[in-house]
């Protein structure tokens, strides 16, 4: 991992009362970096944190939520500062990594009991407990003890926890992992559902392709340092080390990569194996989409689809962290 | 799994403090006295407070020969049971195992994150943890102690004071143990925010107490055994080299007591409040 840090400019380059804002922050632990310098403002919607074990995800959302102290620089959520949780949960929740729960309760007297710690009364709480537990499908589940839970439920009930004051802001840490492939469409539906209600979602997950889909923006981190941050095709594009590469699916591939390497910002093509595609690399994507048009009408080509082939948050992991770092 | 178009419309609105404390210290208490009385901590406390009933009852109704009964002193024998089990082993052990864990306990099955996300004061957390603790070892022992009180004293006749003395001496008994579990209480929480090995200060602070009587003056007001010494209704000789003579009146005992306590409490809250969740090690 080198070079300097991708930022595509933004007008959400300002911070606003509804931004997640990083001026500055560092975060050692003893000797041990945490995260170094960053500066970031996230807006509403959904910002993936991608990064390999130990890059400084887990420590960036814990700033946020106000378990770790910045070591140097300031966080502000939503213009609050993460030293007034009396205030800031109020409109923060936090599903987090660690998975220990208190001993003897079941799902629905979890929920609930932290609910009433918040100063809801009863009937609030009782309602907001059941309706976050209905969120994350676990109804059947809420009168045993989560200790007896399996892993996936276990996961649903903090999902749960940190959705059930409907709070403006979701921090999530791994909310995925070990859902089975239903429960995990549904959080990732839940997920989306909470972006259209105009929620700031920060979520870290493995599954890239999944984070793809989801993210607004993402955050890549290596190291404690920011690598790259912003929407995933402003990022790829930044990158100009790395050639754009773009799959097009046709009857004649042999015929389009003949005509385009006439042309100098074409840097390669490979046929697909099946013969009915080729990706090609090139520097300019703006002008081979035009070239691309050119050949099309002038040799009469059946184009079945035109698509990047490498802007998605797993082609930014590689080409920025790779071989480097392990995935989660 | 669904997220209605009013997510996050229809949460009542918090009431202004302190009513919204008032409704946070609640909730904390409830979930606290859930967690210490109905969990294992509260076994080693049932314990010590049964043991001496039981042992009291015993002597009570095994028949002895009656010169022999009528020749025990229930009062001097409550005495020495009380400083010797209850001032020094059923409080400050009873006080340990409750309150070391009130914070220490939820850092180890890493489960106090859940109270740091709530939108509450932190001091008004640990205050609600600290009531919840005194509470349990304060009726718990308190009740011991008046029970074990009646079950030295009624049953043997020799150099028994009349009624009024009596309930006199079971009030500053109780009145004792409730203030020792006030004090040994607010240093062992204070000890379970500090440190991850809760032996190694619970050791050095009965050595401590265990020496008072033989410190100099100064030295033996910063302890709890001192002030609850002082309030003890019935005085024993600690041997004869022990240094009896500047106890203090209960008068001042009493604050005393309180200052070393708010001191204690004091410095929790400070640690409570820059606390930081990584549950590294623990």
């Amino acid at each position: 991992m080198s070079g300097p840090v991708l930022r595509p400019a933004v007008e959400a380059d300002r911070p606003r009362d509804d931004s997640i804002v990083f001026e500055n922050v560092s975060r050692f632990y003893g000797e041990v970096l945490g995260i170094n310098r960053v500066n970031l403002i996230l807006g509403p919607g959904i910002t993936g944190l991608v990064g390999p074990n130990g890059s400084g995800k887990s420590t960036l959302m814990n700033l946020v939520t106000g378990l770790l102290r910045p070591t140097q620089g300031r966080v502000r959520v939503l213009g609050l500062s993460t030293d007034q949780p009396e205030v800031l949960f109020r409109r923060v929740g936090y599903c987090s990594q660690f998975d220990g729960f208190p001993k003897g309760l079941t799902g629905y007297q979890f929920l609930y009991a932290f609910l009433r710690v918040h100063g809801f009364g009863h009937g609030d709480a009782e309602r907001l407990a059941w309706r976050a537990i209905d969120r994350v499908g676990l109804r059947d589940a809420a009168g045993r003890k989560v200790a007896a839970y399996s892993k996936g439920m276990r996961q649903r009930i903090k999902l749960a926890q940190a959705l059930a004051h409907e709070p403006r802001v979701l921090v999530l840490d791994e909310p995925l992992n070990g859902l089975d492939p239903m429960a995990r469409a549904e959080v990732l539906a839940l997920l989306e559902e909470l972006r259209q209600a105009g929620c700031s979602v920060l979520l870290s997950s493995h599954i890239l392709h999944e984070l793809d889909v989801l993210s607004d923006r993402v955050v890549l981190l290596d190291s404690g340092y920011i690598v790259a941050e912003g929407e995933v095709e402003g990022v790829r594009d930044e990158m100009e080390e790395h050639p754009l590469q773009i799959l097009i699916r046709c009857d004649r591939p042999e015929l389009v990569a003949a005509a385009i390497f006439e042309h100098p910002e074409s840097v390669g093509a490979q046929l697909h194996r099946d013969r009915r595609g080729l990706v090609v690399s090139t520097r300019d994507a703006d002008r081979f989409h035009l070239l691309l048009n050119r050949i099309v009408v002038d040799r009469g080509l059946d184009i079945e689809r035109v698509e990047p082939a490498d802007a998605d948050v797993h082609a930014l992991y590689e080409y920025l962290i790779g071989a480097t770092g392990e995935l989660r | 799994m669904t997220t209605p178009a009013t997510y996050g419309q229809d949460i009542p609105a918090p009431p202004p403090p302190p009513s919204l404390w008032r409704a946070q210290l609640a909730g904390v208490v409830r979930l606290e006295a859930r967690k210490t009385l109905l969990g294992s901590r509260v076994l080693p406390l049932l314990l010590l407070a049964g043991l001496p009933l039981g042992l009291l009852l015993l002597l009570a109704i095994v028949p002895l020969p009656s010169e022999i009964r009528q020749g025990i002193d229930g009062v001097a024998l409550f005495a020495g049971i009380y400083r010797v089990f209850f001032l020094r082993i059923a409080i400050f052990v009873g006080c340990l195992v409750v309150f070391i864990q009130l914070f220490r306990g939820d850092l180890m099955e890493r489960s106090l994150h859940y109270y740091f996300l709530c939108p509450i004061r932190r001091e008004l957390l640990m205050a609600g943890k600290f009531l919840v603790g005194l509470a349990s070892t304060g009726v718990i022992l308190g009740i011991s102690t008046a029970g074990s009180y009646v079950l030295a004293v009624l049953p043997f006749a020799a150099g028994r004071p009349g009624f009024g003395d009596l309930l006199g001496q079971a009030v500053a008994y109780t009145a004792t143990t409730l203030l020792g579990c006030l004090g040994y209480g607010a240093l062992f929480m204070l000890a379970g925010l500090y440190v991850r090995n809760p032996v190694v200060p619970a050791m050095a602070l009965f050595l401590w107490e265990l020496l008072n009587p033989f410190l100099f003056s100064l030295l033996r007001k910063i302890s709890v055994i001192y002030y609850l010494q002082s309030m003890l209704p019935v005085h024993l000789s600690e041997g004869p080299f022990a240094i009896l003579s500047d106890l203090v009146s209960p008068w001042l005992a009493v604050p005393g007591l309180l200052l070393v306590a708010g001191l204690a409490l004091a410095l929790s809250a400070w640690r409570i409040r820059n606390l930081e969740i990584t549950y590294a090690n623990e």
